[in-house]
Formats: C-alpha cells, structure tokens, sequence
C-alpha cells in the first residue's frame, strides 16, 4: 500500500537541494544565500532555542531547588514506596507507578476513540455536520480541569462504580486487574477522566493531518478500487507521523494533568494491580501538597518529584518514537515523532 | 503501484464481500466514536449548564465578585482572563509558530531533534510546576503578582503545543509548492511566509486554538503569578482576576450558591473560547 | 542671609508670593520658603527640589485650594507642558512624606490640591517648633546634627541647612546633578522621615492598597470583611488571595503580599527565617467534623477520641465493631467494611484533626503524627473539603472529616464526639468558642497555641484558630496604618459576620491579647495604633 504513495522529500530537503547549489559562504550565512533568508532564519532559530532555553532554565532551576533532596536520598528516592512528610521519608516510586498506569490508561482509551472521531469528522460525515462537532470537540479542551475534576466525583465515579465496576469484576474479575472492591475512586476513574480530557487534544490534531493528505490520494486509491476503509487506511499511513505527534501531545497533557485525576483518582500512594484500588500521580502529589509545603526537606522532595516527571516524561516519549517508528517503518513516513 | 492494483483487483474479485462488510463495520465503528465523543461532550456541557444557568444574568457578566449571600459576579474575572489570554498569546503564538517552521522548514539534524524532544517534554510539565518556576522568575524579583507573570507562565504551557501542531501541518503542504515557489525565485523567507504557512493556516490556528483553549482552563500557574483580584484591573504590573482562579475558589468553597456561580463562569469560560474560535476559524478558513 | 533671599526670589520666580511673608510658620510646620528649609515639630524635613517647591506653593495658601496648573507652573518652570501624572506621582510621594506629622495634602478633584493641617492639637507637643523665628538657629543645630548622619551616605548635602549660603544656580546644579541619587535615595529618607511620631491616617483622597494571601478555609469570611469595610473606607483598597496557608507564609516571607493567613500557626523554624518578627493575630475559629454516610442511620452517631483514631489507623474495619456499638447503643450499625477518606491536599484540616488524634492516641503519635499531610495508614484521598465532601456524600459507609461549614452547607451527619471532660459534644459554634476559652490559661503569649482536646464540659474538642500574619514593624507607615485599622476592625466589628458564615467568634480575653498585639505593631519603632 505504501507503493501508492511517491516518497515525498522533506521540506528541508528541498530547500537543502537548492543550497548545495549555491557557494560555499552564501551557504554559511544561508543556505540560499539570501541576507533575508539568513535573518528570517536566524529569527525562526532563535526561537527554536528558546524552547530548549525554557526547559534549559526549568530544569536548571527545579535541579537547584531538589538539591537537598536529591542529597539526601539519592537513588533510593525512585525506589521508595513510602511518602512520609512527617517523618521526612520520601520515596517516588507509587507515584512513577500512578502516573505511568494512568497515562498509559487514557491514552489506550483515548486514542481508538480519537482516531474514530477524526475519521468520521475527515471521510465520512456531510460537511455542515463536521464543521459543529469539530468545535464541540476543541470545546472538550478549555474546559477548565477542576470542573472535569467535579463532573468526575458527582456523575463519573458513581456511574463507573453502578455500571461499569461490577460486570468487569464478573467478566474479567480473574484478571489481577480486576479485583478488590469497587468504589468508584481509583486508577480505572483517573484514566477515564484523563481520556476524555486528551481525546480533544488527539481528535483536533488528527483531524487536521488527515484533512491535509491531498484529495488526490484519495481519489487514485478510489479510483483503483479501494473501498472507504481501504481509502482511509491509506489516508492513515500518510499522516502517521502527524498522528504520532497528536498522541504524544495527548501523552503530555495526560502526565501533567492535575487538578482532574487527583479528583478521583483517591491519592493513596501505593502499587496496586487492580484498576479499582486508588492510586496516586506525580503531578497530583505536586498540586495537592505544594501549597500546604513547610520545610526544607520537604519541599525539596516535592521539586525533585517534578525533576521525576521529567524523567518520566523523557522516557516516555523515548518509548513512544521507537514505537511510532516501529509501526510504520515499512510505509513511507519517516517516524520522527 | 502495481502490486496495490493487482491487489485492489483480485480482491474485487474475489474477497469483495469480505472487504465490503469490513468496510461497513469500520464506518459504523467511527461513527460510534464520533456518536460517543460528541455524547460525553453533550453530558459534561449539559451538566455544566444544568447546573450553572441559573446564576448567569447580565448583572452577573458585569459586576465584582461579592461575599457569600450578595450576589456579585465574574466582570473582572472576564477582562482578566481576556488580559491574560492575550498576553499569552502575544508571547506564545508567534514564539511557538516560529520554533514550528523552524522545525518543519529547517529542521534536521541534532538541533532539531533536540528541540523536538525539548518541547514535547514540556507539554508534559505540570503547570504547577511552569507557575512555580516563573513566580521564582519574575515574581520574586519584582516583589509583585503581575497580569505579566501569569501571561508569561500561559505562554510557556502554549509553545510547546504551538511548536508540534505547526510542525506537523507545515510537513503536510506538498513540497511541489516550495519548489514551485523556489522556483520562480523567491527567497527563501517569502516562500515560506507568502506560501507555505497561508496553505498550513487552518492547521496552524487548529494548534493555536487549542494551545489557548488548554491555558484557558488552567488554573495553577496563574495561582502564582497573575494571583487574582476582587477588583476591575487593567494594568499588567499589578494583579489580575481570571476566570479559573475564580472558578476554582467558589468550586472548593462549601457555599451552594458560590458553585452555582462557578458552574455559571465556567459556562461563560466555555462561551469566550467558543467565541474566540469561531473567530479564528473565520479568519483562517482554507483558501486553497 | 537677607541677599540670599533676594537672589532666591529671582531665581524661584514670582510664585503667587506677592500677598505671603518668606516664611510660613504656624508653630507646627514651617516653610522658610527661600531657604529650601520645612520643618516641622522641630523635625527638618528634607525635599527633593521640585517636591519643595509645590510644598512651598501650598503652604503660601494653607486650607485654600491651589489650581493644579498653577502648581506645574511653580514647579517645574520654563513652559514644560502641563502634565497631570507627574505632578500627581510628586504630590504622592510628598503626601506620604507629610502624612505621619499630621500634614495633609487633600485632592481636589480636577481641580488642584490644598494643604490640610489636621493635627494643629499636637502643638505643644511639638516643642520648641512653636517658638518663633528667634530659636529657629539652635533648633537648627541641633536637627542638623542628626540629620546630618542620616544624609552621611547619601550626599544630601546640597538640601542641607548648613549649606544654605550656596548661592542658588550652584544649589540648583548641584541639585540636578544628584537627582539620580535622590531618586535611589528617596525610599530610605522616607522611612527615616516616617521614624518620626505618625500623626495622621491615611492620607485623603490617596488610595492605600494592601495585598493578602493565605488560608483558603477563612477566605469566604475575609471577602465579606473586605467588602464591609471596603464600604466604610473606599479609599483603603484590600485585597485577599486564597492560596493555601504554606502559600501565605512563603508571601509574606517573600514580601510579596502585606500580610498572610494560615489556619495553622507558623514553626519555630519558620519565623525564624523571615525577614522580620511576624505577628499571629487570631481572627476566627473553626471546627473540623466527622461526617460519614450510613443508610438507615438517622440519629447522629457518636465517638470516642480512641474509636476515631482507631477507624483512621485502620484498627477498626467495620461498622459493626463492637466499640463503635458500644457508644450508639441502639444505633443500627450496617454490617459493611468502613471506607475512610481523608484529605489528598496538604491542608490545615488535615493539621488541625491529626493534632487531635495525636494528642488522644499514642499509637497514632507514634506511627502518624500530626501534619498538613500525614501518611496516611487506610483511606482514599478527596481533594480539599469539597472533594472529601463530594466522596462521603457518593460513597455508602465512608467516614471523614470537613470544616463544619461544608458539612452544614451539604446539610451532612455530622458526629458527637467524647470531649476530654467525658461529655459527647456536638459540634456547633459555641462549643468551639468555649474550646479557646477554655484553653485560655495555656493561651502563650504570641498567640500560637493548639486548642484541640481542650477540658471544659462544653468544649468541642477538634477546634483551632486562623490566623492573618502581619510584620511586626511595618516598612511603610501609611499601608501599615491601613493594615492595623483593618485587623482592629475585623476582631471588633467583623466578627459579627462571623456566624453566618459558620465560623466561631473569638472569646472576649483572645480578642484583648489579640488587641495587644495590633497595638504593638510600629513603623521606624512608633506604634500605628493609638
């Protein structure tokens, strides 16, 4: 399927091939050798570093703030289990444990979901229905988290703990994740209310990358006699990348989510299988107690648990690029999600 | 080409049921997805309305927040947040659309990949923590809660989802149109801002909208910085009053009629976005 | 002296002086209008140039009002463009320079501005500035002495009265030439101006903003007050943030904010690393309450401080327990396991009711302690009040604890508990009050105390205060001023508004030791209050 498509060269190819054309300090000032060129350039790169700046200074500056943690406790923070702020004991790992499944959970929720709703809002529905439900959905996004947060306690939590909760256990209870009692708050609460507050983010993304693969292709695979489905398959592989990106901005939001999980996700820092027992996330424990936060100690455990998330994040989207790549190493897009 | 004919053909052919009722089954399954996006959204609206419309008034768009019992309303938490939105925006659009071309026009090697790997770590960052860093920042050295703080503290959250979704749509116009362009001789800064980002521009206000749509609801990083005010405030040294803060201080009060009323501003919140998008929409809608 | 006047006269330029002697002296401020010289109560008053030369204007009509053009004209001569917000940022800081000596300068508004000496009775005390012309040398003296070590670091010496034979045009070079250090230097010598005895309130028609932040729990109960007495006095403009309570002592340690709030009184180690000595001044109280939700129980359950504690640590799993029957005999108690919540947020709540269980069980202290956010032993996590509010009222056989507002408000069961005198006490504002009066002899003297358990038969025993922060000596007197007004006024007249809002009314013998505190609140060592 991928033979559909012709290998199309990066924009930064094309401008490249057309450097190597030019001398050799025109290159060194631009690659086309033009003054606005290498200023609009400049501009665009500064901006790139700015970027790195931001994060540069970030990290630089919750380094600096975890130091006396980070003495303290070394390594073993990532492998404690116990979040004593009494008894000054510090250890992250429940909450690595948290954030991760929760991630993991909405985005497994999330994405099937999104991509239906990008390919129905792309291929399938009539033009004055997309346009609406197109708003509808990026309006899912300014919701402000405390209200996904209160929705989530009032109407979610006991929906999940009559409806949901219950056949699970009967179906799947076997499953270690499955067991304990139900009550509504837990980890399977958390990753649902971050699904629905990601699906925004992905939908919006997608929607556009599939909406920008030209009609062309479209009409070449109908043309060959593709049905819808094999049309959209096509249509998928070539915005993969884009999709990719979609996802791990979703990823982002569903790591640094606060206000929404810690709601009813039930802040019990503690490594349990079941999706029905409480759980904790790090940027939870962050909002919950950095308000609160006296002492040194403990607010230098608390910055270090960002510094965590970081790291958490860092391997994360590691793990997400060799997996995009992985995916679609045999179509054409190059992964560089 | 020949292979996927062949194969389009044969299965024509001989599979064409299969295919058919796979294809039917996959339409209906998106349209369930679509069905159930569209119900969650409708639920969580609904209940937002439910249970904030009694409050909204025109009073209530107007005034100050009052005590408990006196009414008051959402005035300077509208034109706080409309303050800080543009602020943001102002510092956080052309900053993360620019690092965007950058990434998709020149983007390669190392740098790139580092810049890329940078931002989307940032779009992970709790904004507890990007408030916290620029109350250490900016606050503490101007010894002063300001509009600018806040403004600056949403920015940081929007680069980075600015960056990644510019990127992404600037990588789907056809490279036929960059050569064409180049090949007439245009530079290469006119290829780019005559031709390249206006066939990206409804992707590229996508990512806007939804940069400002996600900053519009946060509530921890302006704690910090923009901190809140009971009062009408125009000035972007002194503190200002938003929407989330205000959102967030009557949801946890224990006071029916202050969550009557932040159900109501959150009605409001989701009615400027609406707004706001709807315009960036009219704006940007495709030309090509 | 008298050529040095006339060369003055020239160089100021006819100034509406023609009907007014050189020198202005009523016996409490005296403008010698050449000489560059304003004293006042014996105290000399140092001006930058331009901030004299409006004094000098004002003080040429004292009560009467002088057009806002007229003073540009004054003051900054040779035809600059009349400029409303410049002459007003002078009039500003000349105001708050005179406000502590009972100088006022009143706005008329888009018209100009008048001299107002509201603190004429203070004459006599002024000593020897009421004496005449004749002493004003010796008074000199002796004031340019100690002034002369305040200016030692700043060059002010083109201001200073032993400079005074400098001819005029070398006076007004030098002048410009050390305007830059003026600038810098203005914020000392207006705090050393301010260490004088402060006469006057805030000045009229000067707005005085004051910016708090703190506690969340007190924060509807500060709204009303700011309102309240927002309308008493519109032109002092207070507003309060609600962060957290850790958020109110790292603002007012970072000075950021004029003073804090926190439900929880600030560690040793804590006001040792301000900048200043920090006051606690109580404002109201608050009660936390056990909450649970049984179906079929409507009479409300009762507990002693060891079943609490035990449910919390997790000792006791069921409804059923034999211990929990023993207090509610008669109660039908629901066979089911007892889901705990507890606070997920760090917060005062949470201090207030692990002090508690600290105090009544050993076991607790020794496995838990008492902190903003313990480790907690059983339980799910709500987030804030509405959160642990939201979970008990979703969940069947939850147990926790909010602020008694939020359980009045949700209109939720709320628990009797077994008071250290052995009574079962419900939780209502009165009992809290008897908690802190009860605990009045181990009141100490800043204020920082622990009411739980208290003795007493009617004394709720899960109580504590909330408290505002304020600094001790207060950099600048006019906002310190409007900060102590307002405290005084919100322990008298606002704690009226106090019931309402279901917080509890501090007992008489805490609102005199907290009046003794707002009294010892100074600015530059003078109190603010008398």
């Amino acid at each position: 399927m991928s033979k559909l498509q012709p290998e199309p060269p990066g924009p930064a190819a094309v401008y490249g091939a057309r450097a190597r054309a030019g001398g050799r300090w025109r290159r060194a000032l631009s690659p086309t050798g033009n003054l606005g060129d290498a200023v609009f350039r400049g501009v665009l790169f500064g901006c790139a570093l700015l970027v790195i700046l931001i994060v540069g200074a970030m990290f630089w500056e919750i380094g600096a703030n975890a130091r006396l943690s980070l003495e303290r406790f070394g390594f073993s923070f990532l492998t404690g289990r116990s979040w004593d702020p009494i008894q000054d004991e510090f250890g992250a790992l429940p909450f690595i444990y948290g954030t991760l499944v929760s991630s993991v959970l909405a985005l497994v929720l999330a994405v099937p979901v999104s991509l239906g709703i990008a390919i129905y809002l792309v291929e399938q529905s009539p033009r004055r229905l997309s346009r609406p439900l197109t708003f509808l959905v990026e309006l899912l996004a300014a919701i402000p988290s405390v209200v996904y947060g209160l929705w989530g306690i009032f109407v979610l939590a006991p929906f999940l703990r009559e409806y949901v909760g219950p056949p699970l256990q009967k179906w799947l209870g076997w499953l270690p994740l499955f067991q304990g009692t139900v009550t509504g708050i837990g980890l399977l609460t958390g990753g649902v209310i971050l699904a629905i507050m990601v699906t925004p983010i992905i939908t919006a993304v997608v929607r556009d990358v599939l909406a920008a693969v030209p009609v062309s292709q479209r009409e070449a695979a109908l043309a060959l006699g593709a049905t819808k489905w094999e049309t959209t398959r096509i249509v998928l592989a070539n915005g993969a990348p884009g999709i990719a990106g979609a996802i791990i901005l979703g990823l982002g939001r569903a790591i640094g989510e606060t206000m929404a999980v810690t709601m009813v996700i039930g802040n019990r820092p503690e490594i349990s299988l079941s999706l029905f027992d409480p759980s904790y996330t790090i940027a939870s424990v962050i909002a919950n107690e950095f308000t609160e936060a006296t002492g040194d100690l403990y607010l230098s455990a608390l910055v270090e648990l960002g510094l965590v998330l970081f790291l958490v994040t860092f391997v994360v989207n590691g793990a997400a690029r060799l997996l995009v790549w992985s995916v679609t190493r045999g179509t054409s897009g190059v992964a560089r999600a | 080409m020949t292979t996927a004919e062949s194969k389009f053909t044969k299965a024509a052919g001989r599979g064409g049921a299969r295919r058919r009722a796979v294809n039917a089954v996959t339409s209906a399954l998106t349209a369930l997805c679509a069905f159930a996006g569209v119900a969650v959204l409708v639920l969580i609206l609904g209940y937002i309305a439910w249970r904030g419309v009694s409050s909204l008034s025109w009073q209530f768009l107007i005034d100050t927040p009052k005590p408990v019992g006196e009414g008051g309303g959402i005035g300077n938490a509208i034109l706080g947040t409309l303050i800080l939105l543009a602020l943001a925006s102002a510092i956080g659009l052309p900053v993360g659309i620019a690092a965007g071309v950058y990434l998709s026009e020149f983007g390669r090697g190392w740098f790139a990949g580092v810049v890329r790997f940078v931002s989307d770590t940032l779009t992970g960052v709790p904004s507890i923590v990007t408030g916290v860093f620029i109350y250490t920042l900016i606050v503490l050295p101007m010894k002063q809660f300001s509009a600018l703080a806040g403004g600056i503290a949403l920015a940081v959250i929007m680069i980075p989802i600015v960056t990644r979704t510019t990127e992404e749509m600037l990588r789907l116009v056809p490279a036929s149109l960059r050569e064409g362009a180049l090949a007439l001789g245009a530079p290469q800064w006119r290829v780019t801002t005559g031709v390249v980002l206006p066939a990206a521009a409804s992707g590229i206000a996508t990512g806007a909208m939804l940069a400002v749509a996600r900053v519009s609801g946060e509530t921890a990083p302006l704690l910090f910085t923009a901190f809140g005010s009971r009062f009408f405030s125009y000035h972007l040294d002194q503190p200002v009053a938003s929407l989330t803060v205000q959102i967030f201080n009557y949801a946890v009060s224990p006071y029916d009629e202050w969550h009557a009323q932040a159900w109501a501003a959150t009605l409001v919140l989701m009615t400027l976005i609406l707004v706001v998008n709807v315009a960036v929409r009219f704006m940007t809608r495709k030309r090509f | 002296m008298s050529s040095d006047s006339t060369l003055t006269k020239q160089a100021a330029g006819a100034c509406g002086r023609d009907d007014v002697a050189d020198v202005y002296d009523d016996g409490h401020l005296r403008v010698e209008h050449d000489n560059y010289y304003v004293a006042c109560r014996g105290e000399v008053l140092k001006f930058p140039r331009t901030e004299f030369l409006l004094l000098s204007r004002l003080a040429r009509s004292v009560s009467r009002t002088v057009r806002a053009e007229e003073l540009w004209a004054c003051a900054w001569r040779g035809g600059k463009p009349y400029n409303s917000e410049s002459l007003h940022v002078h009039i500003y800081r000349l105001r708050s320079k005179l406000a502590p000596y009972g100088v006022h300068i009143e706005t008329m508004v888009n018209v100009g501005y008048r001299l107002v000496l509201a603190a004429r009775g203070r004459r006599e005390s002024a000593g020897e500035c009421g004496a005449g012309p004749a002493f004003v040398n010796t008074n000199l003296g002796r004031d340019s002495d100690r002034c002369n070590t305040l200016r030692a670091s700043s060059n002010f010496s083109a201001l200073s009265p032993t400079d005074r034979r400098m001819t005029p045009l070398t006076r007004s070079a030098k002048m410009r030439a050390s305007t830059a250090l003026l600038l810098t230097c203005a914020v000392a010598l207006a705090s050393a101006c301010s260490g004088q005895p402060a006469g006057g309130a805030v000045g009229p028609g000067g707005e005085v903003r004051l910016q708090g932040a703190g506690a969340t729990f007190p924060n509807p109960l500060y709204q009303k007050w700011l309102s309240e007495y927002g309308k008493l006095r519109p032109q002092v403009r207070i507003d309060y943030q609600s962060i957290g309570s850790g958020g109110g002592i790292k603002q007012i340690k970072e000075q950021t904010v004029d003073f804090g709030a926190s439900d929880a009184p600030m560690k040793d180690e804590d006001l040792k690393s301000a900048p200043g000595e920090l006051l606690h001044i109580p404002t109201v109280l608050g009660a936390v309450v056990i909450t649970y939700n049984l179906q079929g129980v409507a009479q409300p359950l009762r507990f002693s401080p060891e079943t609490i504690a035990d449910i919390f640590l997790g000792k006791i799993k069921r409804w059923d327990d034999e211990r929990i029957k023993a207090d509610n005999a008669g109660v039908n108690l629901p066979a089911a396991d007892i889901t705990v919540v507890h606070r997920s947020d760090g917060s005062g709540t949470s201090a207030v009711f692990t002090d508690y269980l600290s105090k009544v069980s050993a076991e607790w202290k020794e496995r838990v302690g008492a902190g903003t956010s313990p480790n907690w032993p059983v339980g799910l996590g709500g987030k804030g009040n509405e959160g642990v509010t939201g979970q008990v009222k979703q969940t069947p056989n939850t147990v926790g604890y909010v602020e008694l507002a939020y359980a009045v408000q949700n209109k939720l069961p709320v628990a009797l508990i077994k008071n250290a005198s052995g009574n079962f006490v419900e939780p209502s504002l009165d009992a809290v009050t008897a908690a802190a009066a009860e605990s009045l002899p181990t009141t100490p003297e800043d204020l920082r105390v622990s009411i739980t358990n208290a003795g007493g038969a009617g004394a709720y025993p899960i109580s504590s205060y909330t408290y505002i922060l304020a600094d001790k000596e207060q950099k600048d007197a006019t906002k310190g001023k409007a900060l102590v007004d307002f405290l005084w006024w919100g322990i008298h007249e606002g704690e009226r508004f106090a019931k309402d809002l279901e917080y509890a009314p501090l007992p008489p013998d805490i609102v005199r030791r907290a009046e003794a505190k707002i009294n010892s609140i100074t600015s530059g060592g003078q109190p603010l209050r008398q």
